[in-house]
């Protein structure tokens, strides 16, 4: 799918615009990105999100899903992380929408990684896991989507050649950086490894959700 | 080289502070043996719980966790690759610019 054209994205056009109508455009482009796989949009909203964290998609039962932006990032110039940001969390509402809907995604090895990734095989970041935290199925498509999608808007669409190349370039090293890291933690097979540890603590719910429901039956009378 | 007692932290992570046992497994399964001189911090650490300002190679401790959002003890596990020896000298530099860089979450 071609990335949608939303001319308030312009770095040049951006930097007019007022925290409200920035937010306006990122949510122009969720309704685009939504319309194009036949889904509801997300609700975009700003927030303060604290220091490292970026974004947010949240699930709901109720109504539409939550695609929660740093505000930080809005009140930027440069709308470029926003943007990026926007297409990741957009990504997790994808995953969702290609879990319940077969036949959306073709790679349906990827389609059932997402499932159990989001059933219950989900490994945050605690402190504890950085590395198996971004290179878990989810994670790891979600950055790579959202890094190919602001490209093609930039350098693709926009042709900014003014002040994208730099992002572009602090983005690779942050990501070459995450890759150096988890080399030296977990190994070279980096991304297998952090997909069987999202398997086995898939597994590991899966069993314990087995044995919860042996007890009810056997506390039952049955 | 100095080991850890799995055992302790084991119990410090899950009942102490209540992360989830499969992360701590999953974290101290493959935990190295650390530098002679990290020993004192992690000594401290599993005594009060308190963060040494023990320095390696120009980063504290409290710098990576701070940078990387990272627990005491992911920290120390980073920090410990920056004294291994076995690692080439210019792989240790590469790996000591990720420390020295935030990371972010979304």
């Amino acid at each position: 799918m071609p990335v949608p054209h939303v001319e308030s994205l312009r770095a040049d056009r951006w930097k007019l615009l007022n925290p409200t109508e920035r937010l306006e455009a990122l949510q122009e482009l969720e309704n685009e990105l939504a319309k194009q796989r036949g889904d509801e949009p997300c609700l975009v909203v700003g927030k303060n999100l604290g220091e490292n964290i970026l974004g947010w998609h949240t699930r709901s039962n109720t109504g539409p899903d939550t695609i929660e932006i740093n505000s930080e990032l809005i009140s930027r110039d440069q709308p470029y992380e926003a943007v990026e940001t926007l297409f990741h969390e957009d990504r997790h509402a994808y995953q969702v929408y290609a879990i319940q809907h077969p036949g959306t995604h073709d790679n349906l090895g990827e389609v059932e990684d997402w499932r159990k990734n989001l059933d219950g095989g989900y490994i945050k970041d605690t402190g504890l896991h950085y590395d198996y935290y971004r290179w878990q199925p989810v994670e790891a498509d979600a950055n790579q989507i959202a890094r190919e999608r602001t490209d093609e808007l930039y350098l693709g669409m926009f042709q900014d050649s003014e002040k994208y190349p730099d992002y572009r370039a602090e983005k690779e090293q942050e990501i070459s950086r995450d890759i150096e890291h988890a080399k030296m933690n977990i190994g070279d097979n980096y991304q297998e490894k952090a997909r069987q540890k999202m398997i086995e603590k898939y597994q590991g719910k899966l069993k314990q959700q087995e044995s919860e429901s042996e007890d009810y039956y056997y506390g039952h009378g049955y | 080289m100095y080991q850890i007692d799995k055992d302790r932290v084991r119990k410090i992570l899950v009942d102490e502070m209540k992360f989830p046992e499969f992360d701590v497994d999953l974290f101290l399964k493959d935990f190295p043996s650390l530098h002679d001189s990290l020993s004192s911090a992690v000594e401290q650490w599993l005594q009060d719980r308190t963060v040494a300002d023990t320095v390696v190679e120009g980063l504290s401790i409290k710098d990576v966790m701070r940078k990387r959002r990272s627990h005491f003890l992911a920290a120390i596990r980073d920090l410990n690759i920056l004294l291994d020896e076995s690692i080439p000298a210019e792989r240790r530099q590469r790996f000591k610019e990720t420390l020295e860089k935030p990371v972010y979450y979304r």
